[in-house]
């Protein structure tokens, strides 16, 4: 007597879901009982894609894509909760991943997850339109430059929540302006931009959004403007790391974390920002005025700040910050991984004629992560220990 | 303030003692309690002493925390109740693990039935080959060798 067979097909099929589908499938040769039992499970991964380098043969990716030619559309479970496609040759042409997508979105599809790799080239891998008035869908994250992201005149995605793009192209400039007004429950959105994927000029304004992560590489043009305007804002991050760039950012009053990861112009956020009880701050070049914002700026919620330092410098920024933070509790010093040290020792000197308030008031944690006791670093730590009274557990690492 | 106790009685008569709030951590006693007196005993017909010994040992665990983090649950805490529920699954023979998860199911405690399912797929299945599988899980093969290599070639995928 086998002692899984006391557990019900209902219960199987749960187990099921907990592997990826590649196992699911292979448990039909089990038994009898379990023939079609992977075929009920929800959740549905096809994400076995091969590296165009691999010794693959031709006939074995055409097996596969035959394979779930084949069994999609008869799959038995009435609601497909989810769906993810990776493939990464041009076996699995557009039309296909098209077909596959519409049939998870007839089946009540709610995370939908497509990366289609370099293989690709100049081949565009567009959506289907029903893809942007699907009802069901949660949850949706696309991956990929020539995933296309070409919005129609009709767009109704009425529980989307979390939408996640990554290196996609936009149809046109407008793409994304008109797709963000038809998601009115949207909270997560992410987006890593690529060059050439016609979002130069990013406008994400949405009444009710919770995240919003960007990240822009270097290489992407430094033309174009990124307009922020999301006041129930309360995680905010942004890793840009170009030459130049410009933001023009509403102030979020609801934010409780901001991350701002930056190469210079930090002045360019921390107005936004101020209303943040967590802040991590990266600014890769601290060696001119351009890294410092403009005086007068409160961080009147600040509790904790995490300050990656990049190269020397650090400090100024770091004063500035610390007496612009009047409640500030908790300290983190982290070292980038690629610290530049300048050739001249720099020594530090507290300038200022006043002790920050938080040192005397509120600063009860201070954390200085790879300390190598340079002469700026050294000079700081003192700092702390000399003013900040309520100091309560000060760690220091090297 | 003084704790409310809720009594369950096992399907082989042996009678718990819980704090309210551990025993709602299953969406199941809620409704009996609705449909009994309160104060009565609350009878479960298929879930034997050991196994509601072992759900209580879970639950009381997962209240603990679930009260002490205060909301702002800290990463340490979530860090040591997996490394528990770790060693709790590691602890069970395969009988006690099937009969926790239909107990978990019946008695609709998510996350118990959610860590059952994932501690079963990942070391009984997960990883195996199918006459592993079949070892392990100790599933009767009724194909004949046709039948079995034909369910293989329709699904040789997954073989790959």
């Amino acid at each position: 007597m086998d002692r899984i067979s006391v557990l019900a097909d209902d219960l199987l099929i749960k187990i099921l879901s907990y592997v990826p589908t590649k196992v699911a499938v292979s448990t039909s040769v089990l038994s009898k009982r379990w023939e079609y039992l992977w075929m009920w499970v929800p959740k549905l991964e096809y994400i076995d894609y091969k590296d165009p380098d691999d010794d693959v043969s031709v006939s074995s990716l055409r097996r596969y894509r035959d394979f779930i030619h084949k069994k999609l559309p008869l799959h038995r479970a009435p609601i497909i909760e989810s769906l993810s496609l990776a493939f990464d040759h041009r076996l699995f042409r557009p039309e296909d991943i098209r077909l596959w997508i519409e049939i998870a979105i007839s089946r009540g599809v709610r995370e939908l997850i497509i990366y289609c790799g370099p293989s690709y080239d100049d081949l565009e891998v567009a959506l289907p339109s029903s893809l942007y008035t699907c009802k069901t869908l949660e949850t949706l994250k696309l991956e990929g430059t020539q995933v296309v992201l070409d919005v129609p005149p009709r767009v109704c995605l009425p529980s989307l929540k979390t939408l996640k793009l990554e290196s996609v192209t936009c149809g046109d400039e407008d793409s994304l302006g008109s797709l963000l007004p038809c998601c009115p429950v949207l909270e997560d959105l992410a987006i890593a931009r690529e060059e050439g994927d016609n979002m130069e000029v990013l406008v994400v304004n949405h009444p009710s959004l919770q995240k919003f992560s960007l990240l822009i590489e270097d290489h992407c043009s430094g033309d174009g403007s990124v307009t922020i305007d999301t006041p129930s804002l309360k995680h905010f991050r942004v890793e840009d790391i170009r030459d130049r760039f410009t933001y023009s950012i509403k102030h979020m009053p609801q934010l409780e974390e901001a991350e701002i990861y930056v190469f210079r112009g930090l002045q360019h956020f921390v107005e936004a920002i101020t209303s943040a009880k967590r802040l991590s701050v990266e600014v890769l070049s601290n060696n001119d005025q351009e890294s410092m914002y403009r005086f007068g700026i409160v961080f009147d919620q600040l509790e904790q700040l995490t300050l990656i330092r990049c190269d020397d410098y650090w400090s100024k920024l770091l004063v500035r910050l610390l007496n612009d933070s009047p409640k500030l509790r908790t300290l983190n010093l982290w070292l980038h991984q690629d610290f530049m040290e300048s050739e001249e020792p720099i020594s530090w000197s507290n300038e200022e004629s006043s002790i920050p308030e938080c040192l005397l008031e509120s600063l009860e944690t201070f954390e200085f992560a790879e300390y190598k006791a340079l002469e700026e670093e050294r000079d700081f730590s003192s700092f702390i220990f000399k003013h900040a009274r309520c100091l309560k557990s000060p760690k220091i690492s090297s | 303030m003084s704790k409310k106790n809720i009594v369950l009685k096992s399907s082989n008569g042996i009678i718990f003692e819980v704090e309210e709030a551990v025993a709602l951590q299953s969406e199941t006693i809620p409704y009996m309690i609705e449909d009994d007196c309160a104060n009565d005993t609350i009878p479960l017909a298929n879930v034997t002493g050991d196994i509601l010994a072992l759900v209580i040992e879970y639950c009381k665990k997962h209240v603990v925390v679930a009260d002490g983090d205060g909301g702002g649950s800290s990463s340490s805490s979530q860090e040591d109740l997996k490394n528990w529920d770790a060693q709790f699954m590691n602890d069970l023979d395969q009988s006690k693990i099937f009969n926790l998860l239909l107990a978990a199911d019946f008695l609709n405690i998510k996350t118990l039935f959610d860590l059952t399912c994932q501690f079963v797929a990942d070391t009984m299945i997960k990883g195996k080959s199918v006459e592993e599988v079949r070892r392990t899980l100790n599933i009767e093969k009724d194909y004949t060798s046709e039948e079995e290599a034909k369910a293989r070639q329709e699904n040789e995928w997954a073989f790959k």
